[in-house]
């Protein structure tokens, strides 16, 4: 306890630091190798935990909780922290869950037809489609034996593999479950990933939902091209609400813990155990009550996809001339440049090609659009106003870079996308560092409007994942802000472009649902756009 | 020309006009087609042809009036042209020639070398210019024949010699496709590439036997109607023709990119299948696609050049009645060129050495043609071959690319049409040949033009090709 106590006071001064080390160490397997271990980095084999199992005995209680029945919520009040249904949730609506059966299915027997090699068992399948039980390990080196496959993504796979914490978070001392009293930098350093943190959520999503060239979690267009579903733009508030929620906001009215009132009951409560610098406020990520919270998870998931992606890119750019490498893979580029049907007259050639010359493959649009907003905004708030006005040299010169030639000159690629990768980690840093609120109510509505004005901007009307990309930050923003959109503007908008990731929440009964009809609808209205009806209902929401 | 019209003379006198050797001034090489490569002289235009007692005889349509067929309408307001040639250079200036323009840069449509290469007729003078393809565009620049094509000894001359003045005999199948194709496939100095298509210049897909029998064009000749196999030898030697020209484009292409040459892209788009990349994803997630039989090239690559290259070993066939003529082999070039980064050192060497085979077999069959030693060729024969050449033993596609499809229509279409039509030769033929054509087509779109075939599974093409090898297979043993 007096350790951990002197640990917590350290962590606390170095909470911009610590997450750093969380974010840097999970995609880099070399940084394990400095002097200060990844707490979340499995030391050995025998040093992991994947089961589900273990969770579900505390964690898969029938919601909404009888709080006179569990035991949890009744002497801990446990549900005042989490849901304790958490289980249920991932096991009967959460596609995570499936993430290994999905390989095995019509679909899987096809790419495993088509790429010649068993997508079950492939390392390069397993590092996103089962849990990656040896993180530390460089991608050529990792095996089908390095892989839990039999659970899909579990509890542990996000949440910290290490049986250590596992264990430690429901300790008991003194009628005080002792894990509360624990800032989430000792829960780190326990191995729970600090997932309330949107900076670290959207890391660890976009490793997957992006990808990650140190994790060897890269969907590649051979991949793509033996069936691999598209992998939609991350925006990572929409992709939480699109998610079957087992986790609540700091919002939510169940999760009483989260509000002031609540933590003072706890505080009192736990009086005697409390060290003398604990306050409420550590347990939220945002450090006033006057930020939105969802703010935090739409520009964190827009830089932190911007910084995956760029990493990816500057990693195979750097292998290029070796053996094997054949030019940047395609998939790397802008998919939507090439794959859409050709049509007179033609949205791209009313647009012009501001990154070149036409008919060369760009980088994503998506990629930049919601950061360019972001860091435009982020030029008036003072700790980021130096980072932020970098931003469009950056993001133009790996642009520069792509259409240089046809898929991209790759040494001006591989300098280009390492800076805008580095650009990309100081912005998320700098976001926190004086743990100063960024995204007041007043901030929120300038980045909203600012959001709002480049999705219906001439630059992005030709590009329909970008204007996806843009009106998913939108609406998760302007709900995050309590703004009321008329259910009649948000259908109509809905006919132009795909509001959600998924088209319908699943259900228990039907997982694994198969790639075509959970993702299908949305790529047929994609493939629909038309930019003026787009921007003409966009308008209409605008006006409210 | 003292020499070409004393030879010319002797050969007459010696009866032995169409010999095997027929003599010629300054004789181009004999190995390559005689429309191929810059020609002597320069136009002026097409006013002097156009007198009304030679080309502008005012009917259009008939005889004596050619440069009226093909010339604008002047009692229409506006005028209307006859021929599109005759529109080139005019179009330069509308709306979708501005934009783009705008977008590819290097000044004006009009003004550009680039756009002029095609657009106007090769060698033309500045007062020529604005005729768009004219008449020396395709017939060559008359510097040199103009006045002597009139003469009674010119139609004692060879076509060799003909060509020696400039002139493109185009009568000549050879000669003829190969003119055509110098621009609407491409040459070393005329290109069509990515950058220009994505600007919203049209893709470039010549088939000539479908140009030929174009609804929207109206011809200021006539074919032979006596010729049975015309259709069948024009869609052979045009196949043929469009390679040669693909591949030389290829070569000047391979050899700007390896001389790192600024602005030449590589690899260069316009080479691959434009639908393997321009299709909507996740159209069907499963089964994504078809897997066919026949070509082991990875999926997730582009297959090169489809459009000029899937009947090939068809028309190889039709090449090996000619002697002296060689089977094209393009294997190791679509190796290279199927690759992500094919290299255009590797490249430019074997395409230059196939177009030096593919020049030979043309001018063989030229020769030949000259002769009038043309072997007959049965367009049912042909139509079996194109069947079965679609299909693997097992009943798959040999190559599902949309362009390979097409293309196999089209030459199926065309051994219909040379049969005869609905008739005792083609009994059955006309609806798989219909349901073909339905599995292609392009969907319409209100207020604009799909230029995608959205609705194209390589599945619905099976049943149809099935149906058309077994009609057309000859029947033996009974």
């Amino acid at each position: 306890m007096t350790n951990g106590h002197a640990r917590w006071v350290v962590a606390t001064g170095l909470f911009a630091a610590g997450l750093a080390v969380v974010a840097g160490t999970f995609v880099s397997p070399a940084a394990a190798q400095g002097p200060v271990a990844d707490p979340l980095l499995p030391k050995d084999a025998d040093d992991v935990s994947t089961g589900y199992t273990a969770c579900s005995l505390c964690h898969a209680v029938e919601y909404p909780i009888d709080v006179a029945k569990n035991q949890f919520a009744k002497k801990y009040a446990s549900h005042e922290f989490v849901r304790l249904s958490e289980g249920n949730t991932w096991n009967r609506e959460d596609p995570h869950s499936q993430a290994h059966k999905v390989l095995e299915s019509k679909l899987g027997q096809q790419m495993k037809q088509l790429l010649k090699y068993d997508v079950a068992k492939a390392p390069q399948c397993l590092t996103c489609h089962a849990i990656d039980v040896a993180p530390g390990l460089s991608p050529e080196k990792k095996k089908a034996e390095h892989f839990e496959t039999s659970e899909g993504i579990t509890c542990n796979a996000c949440h910290g593999l290490r049986p250590n914490w596992q264990k430690a978070h429901y300790d008991e001392k003194g009628g005080t479950i002792r894990w509360r009293l624990y800032t989430p930098e000792k829960k780190r350093d326990e191995g729970l990933r600090n997932l309330r943190d949107p900076h670290v959520r959207a890391e660890l999503c976009a490793s997957c939902h992006v990808g990650s060239a140190a994790a060897g979690k890269v969907v590649t267009h051979d991949m793509y091209a033996a069936g691999h579903p598209p992998l939609p733009p991350f925006e990572l508030a929409t992709f939480m609400e699109s998610q079957p929620k087992h986790w609540g906001y700091p919002t939510d009215p169940e999760l009483k813990f989260f509000s002031q009132a609540g933590a003072d009951k706890f505080a009192a409560q736990a009086k005697k155990d409390l060290p003398e610098n604990w306050r409420w406020s550590l347990y939220r990520f945002h450090p006033k009550d006057d930020e939105v919270y969802i703010a935090r998870s739409v520009t964190a998931g827009a830089v932190a996809s911007l910084k995956a992606e760029m990493e990816m890119l500057a990693d195979d750019a750097n292998r290029a001339g070796g053996k094997d490498w054949e030019g940047i893979d395609y998939a790397r580029f802008d998919c939507y440049a090439c794959h859409h049907d050709l049509k007179v007259p033609s949205d791209r050639q009313q647009r012009g090609y501001d990154d070149g010359k036409p008919g060369r493959p760009p980088m994503k649009a998506w990629l930049g659009a919601l950061p360019g907003v972001v860091a435009e905004h982020a030029a008036t708030l003072a700790p980021l106003a130096a980072t932020a006005k970098e931003f469009p040299a950056k993001w133009g010169a790996v642009r520069a870079a792509a259409v240089a030639r046809p898929f991209g000159d790759p040494e001006r690629l591989k300098e280009a996308a390492g800076a805008m990768a580095a650009w990309c980690d100081d912005f998320l840093k700098k976001s926190e560092a004086d743990g100063k609120p960024l995204y007041s109510k007043a901030e929120s509505k300038k980045l909203l409007d600012a959001i709002g004005t480049a999705a219906t901007s001439k630059r992005w009307t030709a590009d329909p994942e970008a204007a996806m990309h843009l009106t998913w930050a939108y609406l998760s923003l302007r709900d995050g802000m309590g703004l009321a959109t008329r259910v009649g503007d948000r259908d109509e908008l809905g006919k132009t472009v795909p509001l959600r990731v998924r088209a319908t929440p699943y259900s228990r009964n039907d997982l694994p649902v198969p790639a075509g009809e959970a993702i299908g609808p949305r790529l047929r209205l994609f493939a629909a756009f038309k930019s003026d009806d787009f921007t003409a209902r966009f308008q209409q929401l605008l006006k409210k | 020309m003292r020499t070409a019209v004393s030879l010319i003379a002797a050969a007459l006198v010696g009866g032995a006009f169409f010999g095997p050797t027929p003599p010629a001034p300054a004789a181009p090489s004999g190995d390559r087609p005689y429309a191929v490569g810059p020609l002597p002289g320069e136009t002026r235009g097409g006013l002097s042809c156009a007198a009304a007692s030679c080309h502008g005889g005012g009917r259009p349509g008939e005889r004596f009036s050619e440069h009226s067929t093909w010339a604008a309408d002047l009692t229409r307001n506006p005028p209307v042209p006859h021929d599109p040639h005759a529109n080139a250079y005019r179009v330069l200036f509308n709306a979708d020639s501005v934009r783009i323009a705008g977008l590819v840069g290097g000044g004006p449509a009009h003004t550009n070398d680039r756009c002029l290469a095609c657009h106007t007729a090769p060698n033309a003078t500045d007062g020529a210019v604005a005729e768009g393809v004219g008449c020396a565009g395709c017939h060559g620049p008359e510097e040199k024949w103009l006045t002597r094509h009139y003469l009674p000894e010119w139609k004692a001359l060879s076509n060799r010699d003909k060509a020696a003045f400039g002139f493109v005999p185009t009568k000549n199948l050879v000669a003829r496709t190969s003119t055509c194709a110098g621009c609407h496939v491409g040459d070393a100095t005329r290109d069509v590439d990515h950058d220009l298509i994505a600007a919203g210049h049209p893709r470039l897909n010549f088939e000539y036997a479908r140009f030929d029998h174009s609804e929207a064009y109206r011809k200021h000749w006539a074919d032979p109607a006596a010729d049975r196999d015309f259709e069948v030898k024009e869609w052979a030697i045009g196949q043929l023709t469009s390679l040669r020209a693909a591949l030389d484009l290829l070569t000047a292409r391979a050899t700007a990119a390896d001389a790192k040459l600024v602005g030449q892209s590589w690899p260069e788009f316009s080479e691959g299948s434009c639908y393997a990349c321009h299709q909507t994803v996740g159209r069907d997630l499963y089964p994504t696609r078809e897997i066919p039989g026949g070509l082991t090239r990875r999926g997730s690559l582009v297959p090169w050049q489809p459009w000029y290259t899937a009947l090939v070993d068809d028309a190889a066939l039709f090449a090996a009645l000619f002697p002296g003529s060689a089977r094209p082999d393009l294997t190791e070039l679509r190796t290279e060129m199927e690759k992500r980064s094919p290299d255009p050192a590797k490249v430019k060497g074997i395409a230059a050495r196939a177009v030096v085979g593919l020049a030979a077999t043309l001018a063989a069959i030229q020769a030949a043609e000259d002769r009038g030693s043309f072997p007959a060729v049965s367009p049912s024969r042909l139509a079996g071959l194109l069947a079965a050449g679609a299909l693997t033993d097992d009943g798959r596609l040999r190559d599902d690319d949309w362009d390979a499809v097409a293309q196999r229509y089209l030459g199926l279409a065309m051994t219909y049409h040379a049969a005869g039509g609905d008739g005792p030769a083609t009994v059955g033929w006309r609806k798989p040949l219909l349901d073909l054509r339905a599995a292609l087509a392009f969907p319409t779109a209100a207020g604009g033009r799909i230029d995608s075939p959205r609705s194209y599974h390589a599945r619905d093409a099976v049943r149809p090709l099935t149906d058309l090898r077994t009609l057309t297979t000859p029947r033996t043993g009974r």
